[in-house]
């Protein structure tokens, strides 16, 4: 078992580093189109205004800000989780740190541009730092963007040196001349000394250590954006912790998938196993189980306390010609079928995990459409208006261009920071472990 | 150029003080005369705010002159920038809806988008049918912004666009507005509206924006009821006040305690005590500056609203119309 | 070819004058004009006649802009043709005559004063006519064992030109307020002419307790409107200073709590992070 894990890794991946491959370019372009057809439709917006969006006076808020916060969730949960693999020293959560790390970055910069799509005027978004007020939830939110954007540039940054110094050292490299200067600058001059160990390490450790409570307070405060509104189904206390689990869960379920298809892609069978899927599907089966306790607590307290327009809004989710099938999938995807599919051994599989991932980050998304349409199209005062698209929001073509344009962004993040180091942490998988040892030991 | 506008404020303060600016109409005082053409003369005053009258003099000539009208507040002028998140000195504005004359005439809606300068789709004032229960009758509703003295809506601005005034207005500053909509979503009353396009359906006049006529719209930021104070620096009731043909809108100032419709003037302590006045969700404790009285008394059935509405806008108040 | 042309031709030109035809007969209606003129005397002594003229459009009243208004004072056979003025935008043409101004009066002391609006294209003739005497409104201001108390008096003058008090005129009492002026009472004067009012306790003046009392002769059929002003400190003083907000969240300034708050996370976030800074920095020299 010990050996598999000390040859040298690296070797792998060097083919999937050298020259790109014919797909590899088709892929991208294909993505870039994508991005294009979001472009376009940004530049769209700007000329014609928004009303070339779904939203209106009622709904002002609309799939770009579901978008939003499903990536900063994205964001934060791999943060979190990174953070906690590093400093508990789950060394079986080794392979997975860089698609975490990854995750992290990308989706933090795909979040905000959701955020600069969705207001009126993006020329003037410098405002927030000109005029900054502090009382505003949406100033704590990007303070804390802000800030966990910088940590988790520069821990990403950290996890890469090692991995950066053994491409710079490695020999007979056929690259570009530009790259090998790339890898030069950004191992920072590290050999792998003792001092220099464990300074990279001590470096490693205090930033795993800020990134955690970063994320907690960063979503916390996302939550709060909504929780501190007065409006029926935002203004909730429970928000908070349920937003930050959420997205933890979210999160989770994507790295599956996400190392699901870098198994599939680049053969990496020996570095990630069955026990990384029956894992995490464990970890998923605990998250959906505190999801549906958050979820029934944060139904059951409005409905039980039966406030008008509580009322209504909850009415909506029973309601099968409003929100009645999204409710449903919702709940069912993130909190009930992992228990079934994880919970009961029969169906436990890479496969079957694998989709139950696929479902519950779909689920977490709608979950998030559910938490901001209904509430805004339940305002105190009943809408009374004799034009629909005023009462009822429904997305455009211009909001799913630039959503697919999102997630191709994301996407694009991950096929290219593949061609640029090695997507599973060689340096650390290379470590001498005696947890990985133990790990794989009492797996057997 | 300051030095003789400073003259020229003065000047104008001195013809308030002398208190000869009030009555019906113009009102003018011969002694003035003088001071006020040569000031106008030096001073450039917009023509909007110069009046050219017809005197006849003791001899019998008939004289023109300028005579610059008279403001009852000054500037005369919506200040515009920063100078206009600075209160009215002494005021504190307040209205009063009384719903028991509210008939859906919708005037109050079209006045006010004549005087922003709105298209059709935005409405500052909206008249909502309203229906506590089965047992209760409907009655109408008309709601602005109610400027409230807690406002959730400034609370989150993350750019402090939008402010509440010292004379208890709460305006927003478009050329600040980075066109969040948080606000929207955070005013428990509806009482926002997004400027979501540029075709607007009449050309917008070249002047600078002023909070306090939200006039030029600009595109991609929010607007609202501003309780014209524009027009009350003029001495002058908010358009929906005028426009109002039943006289349900009562606007004046809570520290002279006043209100008027236009027509009537009232004591505002008095008719919130005589009529059991009361703010609308004052539960959620925003604090209101907008206040009704009960629709109590009524002189014509609120079906009587439903008369001058097209097929079209009588889907508006469907939910409530097909239950009663 | 030819005839084809003379007759399109031909027909071209009747089509136009036919449709010139309906279209003089659309001009060609002149509206009939309501004319109301005041009369109006103000505190210092000038005079306003007033000429407001609309028409009506179904049922929406309308301003006649722009039309010449021919002012005159007749009185004792004397016609005095005074001035013409052009009517404003809201339909009012606005003379001001000064104080001191002889208009001709007949031995009961009237002078009819007349506005009149020629026949136009667009309008028909209109004119009215007015008699007024003039007449002098005159208020004391007392207090009496702590009551506010508006004495006023009208006054007019007799055939031989002495003084003699106005019996039954409408008088109103107001006090100025922002948009409007607020009633404190209305009647009708004694047979001497007198007329008193109470000033309320509560009316909240400015922040002096300055109020502005108006007096007002409204619309008399035989004196016109005669207004007369003065400002005293009965009112009640209104505090401009502001109140302390219980909730500051609104306000320009952030709770102290909230400042130190956010600073002490942000400062312990970013010094950790400039020691990490600090240590990597290092690995370049270190052995």
């Amino acid at each position: 078992m010990e050996s598999e894990y000390r040859e040298d890794i690296l070797g792998g991946f060097i083919p999937h580093i050298q020259k790109p491959d014919r797909k590899w370019y088709a892929t991208v372009f294909v993505l870039l189109a994508i991005i294009g057809v979001g472009l376009f439709a940004f530049v769209y917006q700007l000329y014609k205004g928004q009303i070339v969006t779904g939203m209106r006076d009622n709904v002002v808020l609309g799939v770009y800000t579901v978008n939003f916060i499903f990536f900063m969730g994205l964001s934060y949960a791999g943060a979190l989780i990174g953070g906690i693999f590093h400093i508990g020293g789950f060394s079986w959560g080794r392979p997975m740190l860089r698609m975490l790390e990854i995750v992290t970055i990308t989706s933090l910069i795909v979040g905000p541009i959701f955020i600069l799509v969705c207001i009126g005027r993006p020329e003037r978004f410098l405002n927030l730092f000109f005029y900054a007020r502090i009382q505003s939830p949406i100033i704590w939110d990007v303070i804390a963007i802000v800030s966990d954007l910088f940590f988790c540039v520069v821990y990403l940054h950290f996890t890469y040196i090692r991995d950066f110094a053994k491409l710079r050292d490695y020999p007979n490299l056929n690259i570009a001349n530009w790259r090998k200067k790339f890898y030069k600058i950004m191992a920072l001059g590290y050999n792998d000394t003792k001092a220099q160990q464990r300074l990279l390490h001590q470096a490693q450790n205090i930033m795993a250590a800020i990134i955690i409570p970063t994320a907690i307070i960063a979503y916390s405060l996302l939550a709060w954006l909504f929780g501190m509104n007065q409006r029926p189904g935002w203004n909730n206390s429970i928000f908070a912790p349920y937003f930050v689990l959420s997205a933890v869960y979210s999160g989770i379920a994507l790295i599956i998938i996400i190392m699901w298809i870098y198994r599939k892609v680049y053969k990496l069978e020996q570095c990630i196993k069955k026990e990384h899927f029956d894992f995490l599907g464990y970890t998923l089966l605990l998250l959906a189980l505190f999801y549906g306790y958050f979820s029934f607590s944060e139904y059951i307290t409005e409905w039980y306390n039966s406030a008008k327009t509580s009322s209504i809004l909850l009415a909506k989710f029973w309601d099968f010609s409003e929100y009645g099938f999204m409710f449903m999938f919702s709940n069912f995807f993130a909190a009930i079928l992992p228990i079934i599919v994880i919970g009961i051994p029969q169906f436990r599989s890479i496969k079957s995990i694998v989709i139950t991932s696929g479902l519950i980050v779909f689920a977490l998304w709608l979950k998030r459409y559910l938490i901001v349409i209904p509430s805004l199209e339940t305002p105190y005062i009943p809408i009374q208006d004799e034009r629909l698209e005023w009462v009822f929001y429904s997305a455009t073509w211009v909001e799913w261009a630039l959503t697919l344009a999102g997630i191709a962004f994301f996407v694009l993040a991950f096929v290219v920071m593949s061609k640029i180091a090695p997507i599973v942490n060689v340096s650390e998988m290379e470590e001498k472990s005696k947890g990985l040892k133990f790990f794989y030991k009492t797996r057997k | 150029m300051s030095k003789d506008e400073h003259k020229n404020e003065s000047s104008r303060r001195d013809f308030l003080k002398s208190g000869f600016a009030f009555g019906i109409g113009t009102l003018f005082t011969g002694g003035l005369f003088s001071s006020c053409s040569e000031t106008t003369a030096k001073v450039t005053i917009s023509d909007e705010n110069v009046e050219k009258i017809k005197l006849l003099t003791t001899d019998g000539q008939i004289v023109e002159i300028d005579k610059s009208k008279a403001c009852p507040i000054s500037p005369c002028e919506p200040p515009v920038g920063d100078e206009a998140r600075k209160g009215i000195p002494g005021r504190k504005f307040v209205m009063v809806i009384d719903l028991a004359r509210c008939a859906n005439a919708g005037k109050c809606t079209s006045a006010c988008q004549l005087g922003h300068n709105l298209t059709p789709d935005q409405e500052f004032m909206r008249v909502y049918l309203m229906k506590d229960h089965e047992y209760t009758d409907p009655y109408w509703f008309p709601k602005n912004c109610y400027h409230c003295d807690n406002p959730s809506c400034v609370k989150v601005c993350p750019v402090g666009a939008t402010f509440k005034r010292d004379d208890g207005v709460v305006l927003v500053d478009a050329e600040t507005c980075i066109g969040c909509k948080f606000c929207v979503s955070a005013c428990p009353y509806s009482a926002r509206v997004f400027n979501w396009t540029e075709d607007w359906s009449k050309p917008e006049v070249d002047i600078e924006f002023s909070p306090e006529t939200s006039i030029p719209r600009i595109p991609g930021t929010v607007s609202k009821c501003d309780f014209c104070p524009d027009m009350s620096r003029q001495g002058k009731l908010p358009h929906c006040v005028t426009g109002c043909p039943m006289g349900a809108i009562y606007f004046g100032d809570a520290n002279e305690d006043t209100i008027c419709n236009g027509v009537e003037t009232l004591r505002f302590k008095q008719t919130i005590k005589d009529k059991a006045g009361y703010r609308y969700l004052e539960e959620l404790g925003t604090l209101p500056r907008v206040y009704y009285l009960p629709p109590v008394d009524r002189q014509f059935p609120y079906e009587r609203g439903f008369e001058k509405l097209t097929d079209e806008q009588k889907l508006r108040y469907k939910n409530i119309s097909d239950n009663s | 070819m030819k005839i084809k042309e003379i007759l399109f031709s031909v027909s071209f030109v009747m089509f136009l004058i036919s449709n010139m035809a309906v279209a003089q007969e659309n001009e060609i209606k002149p509206k009939k004009v309501r004319l109301k003129l005041e009369y109006i005397k103000l505190p210092n002594g000038t005079k306003v006649l007033n000429a407001k003229m609309y028409w009506k459009d179904g049922k929406e009243f309308n301003a006649v802009v722009d039309q010449d208004v021919m002012f005159a004072a007749v009185g004792d056979s004397v016609e005095l043709k005074l001035a013409t003025i052009k009517s404003n935008k809201e339909g009012f043409a606005k003379l001001y005559i000064e104080k001191d101004f002889k208009f001709p009066i007949n031995e009961e002391g009237f002078t009819s004063f007349t506005a009149k609006m020629n026949k136009s294209t667009q309008f028909k003739r209109a004119k009215k006519t007015i008699n007024i005497k003039d007449a002098e409104l005159d208020f004391t201001l007392n207090e009496i064992d702590s009551v506010k108390i508006i004495e006023l008096n009208v006054s007019s003058f007799g055939t031989d030109g002495e003084i003699v008090p106005v019996n039954r005129a409408e008088v109103n009492v107001y006090v100025k307020r922002l948009h409007s002026l607020y009633e404190i009472k209305k009647g009708a004067t004694n047979e001497n002419g007198f007329f008193s009012a109470v000033f309320p306790e509560d009316m909240p003046g400015d922040s002096t307790g300055n109020v502005t009392i108006i007096v007002k002769v409204l619309d008399s059929d035989d004196y016109g409107t005669i207004e007369k002003v003065q400002n005293i400190k009965w009112g009640t003083i209104v505090s401009y200073a502001e109140e302390e907000h219980v909730r500051t969240l609104w306000t320009g300034e952030a709770p102290v709590w909230m400042i130190i708050a956010v600073c002490v996370i942000l400062l312990g976030a970013w010094f950790n992070f400039a020691l990490a800074i600090y240590k990597v920095s290092k690995i370049k020299n270190a052995v």
